[in-house]
């Protein structure tokens, strides 16, 4: 049992070291089961893409920023990607129920696990935040800018990223404090949503509202006090020896809330978090009455409708799917938060009034990105359904007489149009029915479905896997979704495309229909190819 | 019934399996025994489909694992070592999911799901998600996925598991009573008092190789012990255990002596 009692509420240093060093060893050097399977640990790969994103983000702004407004613009960008980092991968940081099975009966004090837990998330967001910050610190040069400007940016985003992850940790914990884990599981999915969106809700609104002012300074908008990253870009200008009143009380801000975090907050979970942890592990035993799973009417008819598929394949790919996207804690956590960034960009759409009609040649580009998005998100969602906290049981597909294991993907993805997919496209209809036409809304939004189907039959091409059969690593999530960022800029060209069909009828059923045949034609190609890798996939 | 022929599996450089050759017949408990790491998982790993041979054959309910390797997953049986199963889903859901994949009729998983509650005394609990079960509690889920389909072979590692006495003993006439009707059973096991007790033969594996194979009287006979135990180790371990276990025993005490001085 970890020890949680009053008398073993020190941190061991030795132990921190060592735990800390473990989980290090473990995130780096990954955990594939497959030697199919890429060597390149999926947390380097983040780093990677982050730099990348660091120095284009940076380079575009060097021209015409003000050295306040890169600040802000640049840990804008930094600390909304840590927190979603941290956001995606919490279910496999702070929330580890597994090591109670490991560390349960080690004498450990809650205060050591608990450092162990945080330290490894910090150290996670120290170095992806680098990736993220240290060319732009060196492209802010480019401002005119003394050269201390380099490490006074760098340090200072680092401790902006820290606090941003120590922020969900907190929230995070504290509400596992206040619910149930039977209940936090439920409830965690929704905060995934609702938080996933508030991230890239702001990543998008920040550079509208940083146009308006690219050369201004923080007096002009009182919003600045509301929103961390400024309170830590303050701090920079304040280290650069700008000493504005605002930019001082900024700061403060700044101080202060790290102060909070890692002093006051951490010190008060640390003690509990032993009991935390104890409490997810039985919460489901402790229960009087264990709650009961019965067989809904709707369930009922979906089962009738299965059994229509010919392959039994379909139908079993099909009923775990279902099962897991309810209830499996790590492809939960690895689909929810995801659908924020569709939700998000949608309720930019409307922020820009571009929910115009389609029809009569109103297409606005923010309309497009936000369902393009849609459909890469449903890419990696399917992507994200061969990864589980239970890839140990995929051994069953290795002993079962699979005709065409192809057919356990399918099912699989069906899973996911009906459960994920649709009932998303269903909710863009309902709002573009409130905008337009009744009939120019579904037609739009049905049009929108057969495009998506295109990309959801592309996604087979890149599956190597059974089902739920990958562990999780640290940063595979945040890699997919990174990833799907950087590939965001080639949708304007699917945008063109419509742009020039839209315009006569004609052109459009035909391109639909076209792209019906090529949702087919992929989906069968990428069968082939699934049922010949499954054969050869060696097992856990 | 099972058979192989020059059966060999390599790792790189090592060779976990190195030409195995061993006729299984139907009816037969066949206990397979050897020290770790000695190639027992690996040669069941080939037996069920799930590792390709690098060489030598073999054929399982008389289909061959290479090309009939379908056929073969059709007509076993398979409980792993590790138990694995979806702890998110109920026992019903989950043995309902192994029904379908093995393409049986929705009736007939019904039914068979009803059974094995009923036998294995989960009835109360087919509808709860098995993240909260004891470990013999998911070991009869296992089990019963196992036997869902009705196996002309099976395939059992280390099955006895987390049961409680009253289910093991239970496991153990069943296997005896599906051996009778002319199951074969492929046994995995480190205790072997219980080998002894149930299985009609023995073949101890090691380093890749069969270093025995007999029914236990004729393996006590061979090689003059009194006990499986006692032959286990005289064939794969050249040191005498008692005093290995004496000079560590000794080491450790006088260590922690020497510590508190």
């Amino acid at each position: 049992m970890i020890l949680s009692g009053p008398q073993k509420n020190r941190a061991d240093k030795k132990q921190l070291i060592i735990l800390l060093k473990n989980s290090l060893r473990l995130d780096f050097r990954g955990r594939r089961p497959s030697a199919r399977s890429s060597r390149v640990s999926p947390l380097v790969m983040t780093m990677v893409f982050y730099g990348i994103m660091g120095l284009s983000v940076s380079a575009t702004l060097v021209t015409d920023a003000s050295p306040f407004m890169y600040s802000l613009l640049l840990l804008s960008y930094s600390m909304v990607m840590m927190v979603f980092a941290v956001i995606l991968e919490f279910g496999h940081s702070i929330i580890h129920p597994d090591d109670k099975e490991i560390l349960g009966f080690r004498p450990v004090s809650s205060r050591t696990y608990f450092l162990s837990r945080l330290g490894n998330i910090l150290i996670f967001v120290a170095m992806t935040g680098s990736a993220l910050t240290l060319l732009p610190s060196l492209v802010g040069l480019g401002l005119g800018v003394k050269w201390m400007f380099v490490p006074v940016f760098y340090g200072v985003s680092l401790l902006g990223n820290l606090a941003g992850a120590a922020m969900v940790v907190l929230f995070y914990t504290t509400l596992l404090r206040l619910v149930p884990y039977r209940r936090f599981q439920n409830v965690l999915a929704g905060a995934q949503i609702a938080f996933a969106f508030l991230v890239f809700f702001s990543y998008q609104l920040i550079p509208r509202l940083g146009r308006e002012f690219l050369n201004a300074g923080p007096e002009i908008k009182t919003w600045l006090y509301v929103w961390p990253p400024a309170w830590f870009s303050a701090m920079i200008q304040v280290f650069m020896g700008n000493h504005n009143p605002d930019y001082w009380i900024l700061s403060s801000l700044a101080v202060g809330l790290t102060t909070f975090l890692f002093v006051v907050a951490f010190r008060r979970i640390s003690m509990q978090y032993a009991s935390l942890i104890s409490s997810m592990q039985q919460g489901d035993v402790s229960d009087d009455e264990p709650e009961r799973l019965k067989e809904s009417v709707f369930r009922i008819q979906e089962g009738r409708l299965l059994n229509r598929f010919r392959h039994p394949e379909v139908q079993a790919g099909y009923f775990i799917a279902v099962r897991m996207l309810k209830r499996d804690r790590s492809v939960k956590m690895g689909v929810y938060p995801i659908l924020g960034m569709p939700l998000a960009f949608f309720a930019l759409t409307i922020l820009d009034g571009g929910l115009a009609n389609p029809f009569s040649g109103g297409v606005v580009g923010t309309t497009r990105i936000g369902i393009m998005m849609l459909f890469f998100v449903m890419a990696v969602v399917v992507m994200g359904m061969i990864y589980s906290q239970e890839w140990e049981a995929s051994w069953i597909f290795h002993v079962s007489p699979l005709r065409s294991p192809g057919h356990l993907i399918q099912g699989v993805k069906l899973a996911v149009l009906f459960r994920v997919v649709i009932p998303l496209y269903i909710l863009i209809g309902v709002v573009y029915s409130t905008q337009i036409p009744l009939l120019d809304a579904w037609l739009y939004t049905g049009s929108l479905l057969i495009e998506g189907l295109v990309v959801f039959s592309a996604v087979s091409l890149a599956i190597k896997s059974f089902p739920f059969s990958q562990p999780r690593e640290r940063g595979e999530r945040t890699r997919r979704i990174t990833v799907l960022l950087l590939v965001v800029p080639l949708l304007g060209m699917i945008i063109l495309i419509q742009h020039f069909v839209s315009r006569s009828f004609r052109a459009w059923v035909l391109m639909h229909a076209g792209l019906v045949l090529m949702a087919f034609v992929i989906e069968r190609g990428a069968l082939k190819r699934l049922n010949r890798v499954l054969r050869t996939v060696d097992p856990v | 019934m099972i058979e192989m022929k020059a059966l060999t599996r390599r790792f790189g450089a090592t060779t976990a399996v190195n030409g195995v050759d061993l006729f299984v017949p139907p009816g037969q408990i066949l206990g397979y025994l050897g020290p770790n790491g000695a190639g027992k998982t690996t040669t069941v790993k080939m037996l069920t489909g799930m590792l390709e041979p690098s060489g030598g054959s073999a054929t399982v309910a008389g289909y061959d694992i290479r090309r009939q390797s379908l056929d073969v997953k059709r007509n076993i049986g398979y409980v792993p070592e590790s138990g694995a199963l979806y702890q998110s889903l109920t026992p019903f859901e989950y043995l309902q999911f192994v029904g379908q994949l093995y393409a049986m009729d929705e009736k007939r998983i019904g039914r068979r799901i009803e059974e094995f509650g009923e036998f294995f005394e989960l009835q109360n609990h087919l509808q709860q998600t098995m993240d909260s079960f004891s470990k013999g509690m998911k070991q009869k889920v296992v089990i019963a996925s196992a036997l869902m389909h009705n196996p002309q072979v099976l395939f059992l590692d280390e099955p006895l598991n987390g049961l409680d006495a009253n289910a093991a003993l239970l496991l153990k006439k069943i296997m005896r009573n599906l051996a009778d009707e002319g199951k074969t059973i492929f046994y995995c096991s480190h205790i072997l008092e219980v080998v002894e007790s149930l299985c009609d033969r023995v073949v101890i594996i090691h380093k890749g190789k069969v270093a025995a194979d007999g029914s236990v009287k004729e393996l006590k006979t061979m090689n003059q012990r009194s006990s499986l135990e006692e032959v286990f180790s005289r064939l794969t371990r050249s040191e005498d255990l008692g005093e290995l276990a004496r000079a560590f025993s000794r080491r450790i005490t006088s260590e922690s002596k020497e510590e508190d001085e």
